[in-house]
């Protein structure tokens, strides 16, 4: 009699990153096609293709071949970008220094990911670093106390307005509360990543964290 | 547990990384306060909210025309820095200055004829008129620059008028015949540092010249 009928096989619980993740995936195959979860997965395999053909062109200088790997990933860039910053001019200027900065380091891309997961953490330093560099150049100190009243929105809502609410209000939050809550809990990343991407201890993510959740709730219910 | 106390651990609580014991403690709290578990749910809202954003947004402007530029500029731009390091460096500019002098001397004693034959033949020339390596260098990275933009420019060929077509042709050979005055100074006078400034800022001129053509004729 076989014994394993009543055992449930144990699996490590997924991060908080890869249920965004797969979150996101399921609503991106929903939008994809109407045989919800079957055929989508072929189709990712296929674009992984298509996309790893793209990328060993592109390195070995094809410039058109870049141009579509641009144009697959600039909206998931700008989005990081633009909510990292807060500043949509400032956010197309780090997309494009994002994809100049992947032209120049596309030899050490391997393929062994998705060529979005090996941006992502390309975006991130490229648009932390600028704010660093900033903040050296102007002798102007930005407190992170600085915070100017937010924009009232017209009226609570919870539908697809709610998001525009939350960008919103994202804008207005000091740079280094806004960063923390973008990393964890919009891209899912954990505090000790944080800590390693941005330079700041660990508990010191977790504070920026509870503050920038705090002036969000205040945002929102205004 | 305090409300205070339940507060400072709310953001652990909705994260899921509070200890077994505080979490007993503060769900049996939460069970019995209606301010703190008002918290809790507007907390819960937001956190909700942040991971429903949507991960794509487009930019409001095409992006890409800038990136394009910005990499055509870099893969032009290593052969200014060498050839700037080639005559800032007095012991480089020196050993260079000897080693020219007897390479002048010994290729007019060899093949004058050969050195005149090469004068308009791009790689063979440059090896006739220096042996400096940060030189060469220099001319080997300008003449890969100018060999992608001219090979880009002859894809776009067909799509620019001809009287454009023409012009550019017709700068590109005055300023190869700069580039071969100034390459002959050198040999006369080498290690001098303004005619190896000089030859910098032409070569730039030929990039800069292609650029602005490819650039205009993809805007076609």
């Amino acid at each position: 009699m076989p014994i394993s009928g009543g055992f449930a096989v144990f699996k490590p619980p997924p991060s908080r990153r890869h249920l965004i993740l797969v979150l996101r995936t399921a609503v991106w195959n929903d939008r994809a096609g109407p045989f919800g979860g079957v055929i989508p997965l072929a189709t990712d395999e296929f674009r992984r293709a298509e996309e790893w053909r793209l990328v060993r062109q592109a390195q070995a200088g094809d410039m058109a071949a870049f141009e579509e790997l641009y144009r697959r990933n600039v909206g998931r860039v700008f989005a990081l970008c633009i909510r990292l910053s807060g500043d949509g001019a400032l956010a197309e200027e780090l997309a494009q220094d994002v994809f100049v900065r992947a032209w120049e380091r596309l030899g050490t891309f391997r393929g062994e990911s998705a060529f979005s997961s090996w941006l992502h953490p390309l975006t991130v330093n490229v648009a932390l670093s600028e704010r660093r560099a900033r903040r050296r150049r102007t002798a102007r100190v930005m407190t992170t106390d600085d915070l100017t009243p937010f924009e009232k929105p017209a009226r609570r809502s919870h539908g697809p307005e709610a998001g525009l609410d939350l960008e919103k209000a994202l804008a207005t939050l000091p740079p280094g509360a806004r960063s923390v809550f973008v990393l964890h809990d919009v891209e899912g990343y954990r505090h000790q990543e944080i800590a390693e991407l941005t330079g700041v201890a660990e508990g010191t993510s977790k504070a920026q964290l509870h503050r920038a959740r705090r002036m969000l709730r205040e945002a929102l219910e205004a | 547990m305090t409300c205070d106390e339940v507060k400072d651990r709310l953001d652990d609580y909705v994260d899921g990384t509070l200890g077994e014991t505080e979490l007993q403690d503060l769900e049996l709290h939460l069970a019995a306060c209606a301010a703190c578990g008002e918290e809790e749910r507007r907390l819960r809202s937001v956190v909700a909210q942040a991971a429903a954003l949507p991960a794509e947004m487009s930019p409001p402007r095409d992006l890409w025309p800038g990136i394009a530029d910005r990499i055509a500029a870099a893969r032009a731009r290593p052969a200014v820095r060498t050839l700037r390091r080639a005559w800032w460096s007095p012991a480089a500019g020196l050993a260079a200055a000897v080693v020219l002098a007897l390479a002048a001397t010994l290729a007019r004693v060899w093949s004058p004829a050969a050195r005149e034959g090469a004068a308009g033949a791009g790689v063979v020339q440059e090896a006739a008129w220096t042996t400096d390596p940060s030189l060469l260098a220099a001319e080997r990275e300008y003449d890969r620059a100018t060999a992608q933009l001219m090979a880009a420019l002859d894809t776009r060929k067909a799509a620019l008028p001809p009287e454009t077509v023409a012009a550019v042709e017709r700068d590109m050979t005055t300023i190869d015949a700069a580039l071969r005055q100034v390459r002959t100074a050198l040999q006369q006078d080498p290690g001098n540092p303004q005619l190896s400034h000089m030859l910098a800022s032409t070569h730039q001129k030929k990039v800069d010249a292609l650029q602005r053509v490819v650039r205009l004729s993809s805007q076609l």
